[in-house]
């Protein structure tokens, strides 16, 4: 089959309902495909439809592809090690700051995901936590309140984190950026 | 009686009486002007005849010579089929034969002793066919019994094969003592059972070709199938070709006929055409998620599904 147009959509629940185009309908080629390419896709995820719209002979179908487009997330920057793997030590009842950067796929900084960030901390058995990777957590005076903000001095976006008091405690904590992706970084406090 | 009976006779070798020189029979006197004669011979049915004197008895103007009075044999000498020739067709109960005793003058005559008729035909030289008793052909038989005091015997014929289109029928005396007659039947070829087209009613576009199913007709005939309406199938080595297009495609069945059978057609049979069925896959590069502000490909790929 090699005739008829493909149209392509961000969203929508259906080819009669669909979300938004994207580029143009394209004519299938001799292989029976199509394709467009865009750099237009919102953080987050999406739904990809290709709706394939029939000819005379043939009945049109679709099909449908889940598919995320995220920040670049380099990891939690120092006093916290990079690798998630990584049990940051500390000590109870300290604050510690969390940062970390966004980027565009050119580099660019992304200084907008204060708003849609959400931060979540789930304490832990600590006996489930693997000791091989620790990492001592230099302390670093925190500046600015506990509310997320992003310093564009130094392109990143800063939580001061005042742990609990409670001490030999283990905790998780997650980091959910704009584009729905969990950054996860793991604590045992002293 | 007033006149002169004959003083002699004579007789032939065949048994004919005759009256000669002055061996005759005379009016005399004014007795009765008539004189009834009559014939007897054993085996015979008696005759008679009249002779009127057109004179007085003195006269005898008249005179009569070669007035034979004819004998029959008193029983049938012969068979004979009364029911006129009926034309049917292959496997067609043909409407009751009839046979007949007769006397050699050809009238109606009873057996006086149970008389079995065999019943034989010529098959048409190269086809078929039977005889039967009853009038849905279902009992066969080879012989037909009439009984004392009747002259007849009724029975069915049914070809099953036409051979050359003309069956002689037989029917003789199983005793031999009839003579036997035959009657020529014509046999047609019979119209097919109803032939009709019972699937494909529908098809998909781009499917491989449907096979077309019939019911009916009959004989050895070859069967074909044409497109008889619409421009969406056609037939391909005897299938339904369908990737001409969509919509409703009429198409006829034809059997030839053949030594029995006529040939026939069936009645137009519609293909509903519809779409064929597709899928579309899609991928996506990079397939595993992009970053903001990269490009991403949509490559989806659409097929006919069977």
């Amino acid at each position: 089959m090699t005739d008829g147009n493909v149209g392509f959509y961000d969203g929508g629940t259906s080819c009669s309902s669909p979300g938004t185009q994207i580029g143009t309908a394209q004519g299938l080629d001799t292989n029976g495909k199509a394709s467009v390419t865009t750099s237009s896709l919102s953080a987050g995820p999406h739904t990809i439809r290709a709706c394939y719209q029939g000819t005379a002979n043939y009945a049109p179908s679709s099909g449908s592809l889940a598919y995320a487009v995220s920040y670049s997330f380099g990891g939690f920057l120092s006093p916290l090690n990079t690798d998630p793997s990584v049990v940051n030590m500390g000590n109870a009842g300290r604050t510690y700051p969390i940062k970390w950067q966004l980027k565009d796929s050119s580099g660019n900084y992304i200084t907008t995901a204060v708003t849609g960030t959400t931060i979540s901390v789930a304490k832990l058995t600590c006996s489930t936590l693997s000791t091989d990777l620790t990492d001592p957590m230099d302390y670093a005076a925190d500046t600015g309140g506990s509310t997320l903000r992003y310093d564009s001095t130094n392109n990143q976006y800063v939580y001061n984190w005042a742990t609990p008091s409670t001490k030999n405690a283990c905790y998780r904590m997650t980091v959910t950026t704009p584009d729905s992706q969990p950054h996860f970084a793991l604590f045992q406090l002293k | 009686m007033g006149c002169q009976s004959a003083q002699s006779t004579t007789t032939d070798g065949s048994g004919n009486y005759s009256f000669s020189g002055a061996n005759k029979l005379t009016f005399s006197g004014n007795g009765p002007t008539t004189l009834t004669l009559t014939a007897s011979k054993t085996g015979y049915t008696s005759n008679t005849v009249v002779l009127n004197n057109a004179g007085t008895c003195q006269t005898c103007t008249s005179t009569f010579t070669n007035e034979n009075i004819a004998l029959d044999p008193s029983g049938p000498t012969k068979l004979a089929f009364t029911s006129a020739p009926t034309p049917g067709a292959v496997g067609q109960c043909l409407d009751p034969i009839t046979v007949q005793t007769q006397n050699a003058s050809g009238t109606a005559t009873n057996v006086t002793a149970t008389t079995t008729v065999d019943l034989t035909t010529d098959n048409g030289s190269t086809g078929a066919g039977a005889f039967y008793s009853d009038n849905g052909c279902s009992s066969s038989t080879t012989s037909r019994t009439i009984t004392t005091g009747n002259n007849s015997t009724s029975f069915y014929y049914k070809a099953t094969g036409r051979g050359t289109g003309t069956h002689v029928l037989t029917a003789a005396d199983h005793a031999s003592v009839l003579t036997s007659a035959t009657q020529s039947e014509t046999i047609n070829k019979a119209a097919q059972a109803t032939l009709a087209i019972t699937d494909p009613s529908d098809a998909t576009f781009g499917h491989a070709d449907y096979a077309v199913v019939t019911s009916g007709g009959s004989g050895s005939g070859a069967l074909s199938v044409s497109v008889t309406s619409g421009a969406a199938c056609s037939i391909v080595s005897g299938k339904v070709h369908v990737l001409t297009g969509t919509g409703t495609c009429g198409i006829t069945a034809h059997k030839d006929g053949d030594a029995d059978y006529l040939a026939t057609d069936s009645a137009e049979f519609a293909v509903a055409i519809h779409k064929g069925p597709t899928t579309t896959s899609l991928a996506a590069s990079p397939a595993s998620g992009s970053v903001f502000g990269g490009s991403v490909t949509l490559p989806p790929r659409s097929q006919a599904r069977s």
